[in-house]
């Protein structure tokens, strides 16, 4: 199962580069000369054979080891394999960020900024959004059916094995506990963001700025339904453990919480393809003559070509540069707030699980 | 195409209101009616000036019209990646030559309002035209050049307006 999502973790890293759009690469803002060019393929195609020696080296770690140090590994491994993934994407982008240097001065376009207004916009529905609150109450229905049925002690963790190792007296606190105070703000948590990656504004290229902005569009529907078909599992996915421990399904069952998930990775790499980091990839037959302007260099925004910091604006999420999806501007306070929330309502879960036993 | 539309119908889109020119079935397809904003970074124009130009652009040629409504400072300012108070600097100008207005709610719609004719305007006008056109002349621009000239911007904008 680890070893599943090792895989397809490994392969979404190494193919990043490949779905970030052309003239946006390793977090580097590209000149229109080196878009495509010679030499960022081969930095793109080194980076991907790299990452996927790597990757093979820490799985067949992972798999070589595993029966000796089960317990060290899981509580430093991941902290050790995101560094050194990390550093092998620096590496890279160092790379870029040199090869932009040497050609600095063919580029001498004046810049422009571009804004597309009017009609395009985001083609979703809102009411999907009732959705997986339907599903919520489903479970709420469904553990009020079955709550005579459940034991006066009943367990609440169990081991790798599938033994029982901690208990809880019945209540209604300790049988809804979980999937109040965990269901209900993870969903409260994903719909915010999806409502909200709506309006998260394209990269600026000002070569194309038509185009772009219908494919940002696009996306960001995309992004908007994915991220509720992805709530509708994870919920389903917290319900079906929490039935393990009422007893609805027996503890060798307990594997089954984590499949919806597993189902879910291969399904976003897939989008990831289908349409490219802000949907670059989409409407190919649409054609734009691209003008001569180049766009503004928003490198200094971005931190290691990662984290973007800019006080100048004031949205709250923009797409990311290396990666499929959206990250903070940590220049906006609101970004620390919510970074925060998952810890907030990990501490509740674990005071009320803790007063509950 | 299809591929992309994942929704059915569009019936709670993120829209700046009133749809501005004709469809409700757009997003779906390149037309006209998506307007461009540019701003040259390079240029000694400042760039709220710019934004306004574009707008009055816009509403010369017919693209903008009455009650179509603009994106919020915020959001254009993060749209151009440009500063938010420069976006509603331009947007104050421009609301306060009466071209658009701003409600209580911030909501900001293209007034439609034709202030020809009124006193301050056709004063404020013709003062404008006269120092322009004394700098053409002083520039030595002949007459007839300068007759030409005014022929062909006012045809492009209404063939423009015609295009839409």
């Amino acid at each position: 199962m680890v070893i599943f999502i090792l895989v397809f973790l490994a392969i979404a890293f190494a193919m990043i580069p490949y779905l970030t759009p052309p003239y946006i690469q390793f977090g580097i803002r590209l000149p229109q000369s080196l878009v495509d060019s010679e030499g960022v393929i081969d930095i793109r195609r080194k980076y991907r054979n790299y990452s996927v020696l790597l990757s093979a080296i820490i799985i067949a770690l992972f798999v070589i080891l595993l029966p000796y140090v089960a317990v060290v590994m899981i509580s430093t491994v991941p902290l050790l394999v995101v560094l050194a993934v990390f550093f092998l994407y620096y590496w890279f982008h160092r790379k870029v960020a040199d090869l932009k240097r040497s050609v600095q001065d063919e580029h001498q376009y004046p810049a422009a900024s571009t804004a597309v207004i009017g009609d395009i916009q985001e083609n979703v529905n809102r009411l999907w959004l009732l959705v997986p609150w339907f599903e919520i109450l489903i479970f709420f229905a469904v553990g009020i059916l079955y709550y005579p049925s459940i034991p006066q002690t009943f367990p609440t963790h169990f081991t790798v094995s599938g033994t029982p190792d901690q208990y809880a007296t019945k209540s209604v606190l300790s049988v809804f506990g979980i999937l109040f105070f965990a269901g209900v703000p993870v969903a409260v948590l994903i719909e915010t963001i999806s409502v909200l990656s709506l309006r998260v504004a394209p990269f600026q290229n000002s070569r194309s700025p038509r185009k772009t902005a219908k494919q940002m569009a696009a996306f960001n529907s995309i992004i908007f339904y994915a991220l509720l078909g992805i709530l509708l599992v994870i919920e389903l996915s917290l319900f079906l453990s929490i039935s393990v421990t009422w007893g609805m399904l027996p503890s060798s069952y307990g594997f089954v919480s984590i499949l919806p998930v597993i189902f879910v990775l291969p399904f976003i790499l897939a989008i990831s393809f289908k349409t490219g980091q802000t949907g670059w990839k989409l409407f190919p037959q649409a054609i734009e003559t691209p003008s001569e302007k180049s766009s503004p260099d928003d490198d200094r925004f971005w931190k290691a070509g990662v984290l973007y910091y800019n006080r100048e604006d004031r949205s709250l999420i923009v797409p990311k540069r290396f990666g499929v999806g959206y990250t903070f501007n940590f220049a906006h306070p609101v970004s620390w707030v919510v970074l925060a929330l998952p810890l907030i309502v990990f501490a509740i879960v674990f005071l009320m699980v803790s007063k509950v036993v | 195409m299809s591929d992309v539309q994942v929704g059915n119908r569009r019936t709670n889109s993120v829209s700046y209101g009133r749809t501005i020119g004709t469809g409700r079935n757009l997003g779906r397809s390149m037309k006209n009616n998506e307007l461009l904003i540019a701003i040259d970074l390079a240029s000694e124009v400042p760039i709220y000036r710019q934004i306004g130009n574009c707008i009055v652009g816009h509403i010369a040629t017919g693209k903008l019209g009455e009650g179509d409504i603009l994106p919020s400072s915020r959001r254009l300012s993060s749209l151009l990646g440009v500063n938010y108070h420069t976006v509603n600097k331009a947007y104050e100008i421009l609301s306060r030559d009466g071209l658009i207005h701003q409600d209580r709610r911030k909501k900001i719609t293209v007034s439609g309002r034709k202030l020809a004719g009124t006193k301050e305007m056709d004063s404020d006008w013709i003062r404008r035209q006269k120092l322009l056109l004394s700098e053409a002349v002083s520039n030595g621009f002949a007459r007839d050049t300068i007759m030409d000239g005014i022929e062909k911007i006012m045809d492009s904008i209404s063939q423009a307006g015609d295009n839409k």
